[in-house]
């Protein structure tokens, strides 16, 4: 009874399946995802760039002048404060995660029993809007609240104590990493960039059923802790955010620190880790390319080609959608090539960093560092997304299910597209894009001297850093200042 | 004196004291497509927007954000009017098309 074989390719391959059932379901004409936003004007756009830059070079003067590093070490405990000690209490927290359950139940039925039209169903809008768009923001701006609400957590705790089961009836294997993260984050970009069927509510509620097996299956046997660290996909993408934030929540314990600290690091992070990041970053980046029209020029392009025409007619008689399958393309190829350059980065800073460390270790301890820039410009391209798209959870929350009711009194609810201002947008964008970008380079330029103890060797090390940072913010600037096309 | 008066007068009578705009466009709609080469309308923040629409074949048209719909059938043209108070970029998309907006109104902020 205890040692029962279940091994991860069944549980893929029931995942694999899960996808090519939701296909089935029909596509609903109204786009989930539109987003308002302008284009940001030239003059922001080359005013950005211009001070990101400028500000690179301050940031390294003040490590030239031996200055910068220490700040970092800055902790405070909020809940060490009178008033606020019971926030941590374990009657708060179980409060918490009982609400956090009772969500997801709700989302689950709201699946597989409420109305197949994604407007008229909870679960679409607070999966795709409030959770996924919702808790990234949180997690970035306030630390790491999914280790309290995590529900696959929760659930598999409450039951194992109520069962005394062991935790974990094998050893993690070490060199699977957090490959299973990697791999499980590749579906999931897929999924939320490519498919349209992630939102309707019965492919929703599948996938997560899916889901939900295959998380409490590897916490039953590689232990709770060892899978939300390495195979719990969701566990990991707000970790790595949550190191950005300002706060840190642990042990009755509720920390406020400097912006970005948390990404700093002693040791390397593993191939997979760095892998992990970088995928990551693509996907938040692949997510704007996707509605330039620089992309409908390249899809127009394939699609007019004569050389690829023989290939395309072939997979379209075969029943392939053309479009996801060249979006799927470019989804793989995206990541492969930033991972790349970074790996030419990592080579050209350890080489000029003197043979402190090797190329691998490099790459670990400096992956962290480009983390502010994908969330500076996360929370540029979504920030409107979530105040407008997000007001639809006001009349669902009266009528969940799509079946008529109207429990708070608000199902004539309209949405207010002037709840924020462009104007505001724009200047929210630059001044994140900046921020962003300052944050990282002054992260990278803190690891630097760690790593490399010779100041000199580990400033010059910074160059090849800088201009790939530069380079990433140049494009998330530039995708910023492009008009949306859908 | 009496002249300027009269020309005061004269002038916001005929609207020419009036500091909002008034923008109209004529879009024609054919095989699925809007025939005008640039695909975006560009109106400022306040302004009073006019649009209208003839098409060769009946198609529902929605203009996202503001969330105006308009019928447009062959032989007779229809309209969109709006005070554009929101900036932002609007796609206008046909009814039961998945995806592609056939034109996008772009509300500058002032």
């Amino acid at each position: 009874m205890d040692k029962i074989h279940i091994g991860l390719t069944p549980l893929l391959a029931a995942f694999a399946a899960a996808i090519s059932l939701t296909a089935a379901a029909p596509a609903w004409a109204h786009a989930f995802g539109v987003r308002y936003d302008l284009p940001l004007p030239l003059w922001l756009y080359l005013g950005g760039a211009g001070l990101a830059v400028a500000l690179s070079f301050a940031v390294m003067a003040v490590f030239l002048k031996g200055q910068g590093a220490g700040m970092e070490e800055f902790r405070f405990d909020l809940l060490a404060l009178p008033l606020l000690g019971w926030l941590g209490g374990p009657m708060v927290l179980n409060l918490v995660r009982f609400v956090s359950l009772a969500i997801f139940a709700l989302l689950l039925v709201a699946g597989v029993f409420g109305h197949p039209d994604p407007f008229k169903n909870i679960a679409p809008t607070f999966v795709w809007v409030v959770w996924w768009v919702g808790m990234a923001f949180v997690s970035i701006l306030a630390g790491n609240l999914w280790d309290l609400i995590n529900p696959w957590k929760i659930a598999y705790t409450w039951m194992a104590n109520y069962r005394g089961e062991p935790d974990g009836t094998r050893p993690y294997p070490v060199w699977l990493g957090r490959w299973p993260a990697v791999l499980f984050f590749l579906v999931f970009a897929w999924m939320e960039l490519i498919s349209e069927q992630a939102e309707q509510p019965p492919s929703l509620a599948m996938l997560i059923i899916v889901y939900s097996a295959i998380t409490w299956t590897g916490m039953r046997i590689y232990g709770r802790d060892t899978w939300l660290r390495h195979g719990e996909v969701f566990a990991v993408v707000f970790a790595l955010l949550a190191r950005f934030a300002f706060s840190h929540g642990e042990a009755g314990k509720w920390h406020i620190r400097l912006p970005a600290v948390g990404l700093l690091c002693r040791r390397p992070v593993d191939i997979s880790g760095v892998c992990f990041v970088l995928l990551l970053l693509t996907s938040v980046t692949f997510d704007g390319i996707l509605e330039t029209p620089l992309w409908a020029a390249i899809l127009t392009w394939i699609a007019e080609s004569q050389t690829l025409r023989p290939a395309l007619v072939a997979m379209q008689d075969a029943g392939v959608d053309l479009i996801a399958a060249i979006k799927t393309a470019a989804l793989m190829v995206l990541p492969a090539l930033f991972i790349a350059v970074f790996a030419v980065t990592s080579k050209v800073i350890a080489w000029a960093g003197g043979g402190a460390a090797g190329t691998r270790e490099v790459a670990g301890y400096f992956v962290l560092s480009l983390v502010p820039i994908a969330i500076a410009y996360h929370l540029s391209h979504y920030l409107s997304y979530l105040l407008i798209a997000g007001q639809n959870i006001i009349p669902l929350l009266s009528d969940p299910f799509g079946m008529g009711w109207n429990l708070f009194g608000t199902t004539a609810y309209t949405v207010n597209i002037g709840i924020v201002n462009a104007k505001m947008i724009w200047y929210v964008a630059v001044v994140a894009i900046v921020a962003g970008h300052v944050l990282a380079v002054y992260i990278a330029h803190i690891m630097a001297v760690r790593v490399f103890e010779d100041r000199a060797r580990a400033l010059r090390s910074q160059i090849p850093m800088l201009i790939l940072m530069v380079g990433y913010t140049m494009i998330s600037l530039w995708i910023l200042s492009q008009p949306i096309v859908s | 004196m009496a002249v300027f008066a009269a020309g005061v007068i004269l002038a916001s009578g005929t609207g020419l004291a009036d500091s909002k705009k008034r923008r109209a466009f004529n879009l024609e709609i054919r095989e699925g497509k809007v025939t005008a080469v640039n695909k975006t309308i560009r109106v400022t923040e306040g302004e009073d927007v006019h649009i209208e629409w003839v098409t060769d074949k009946a198609v529902e048209l929605h203009m996202h954000g503001y969330d105006i719909h308009a019928n447009a059938e062959p032989g007779r043209s229809v309209s969109m009017t709006f005070q554009a108070h929101t900036a932002g970029r609007f796609p206008i998309s046909a009814h039961g098309h998945n995806h592609g907006a056939m034109i996008y109104l772009e509300v500058y902020p002032r």
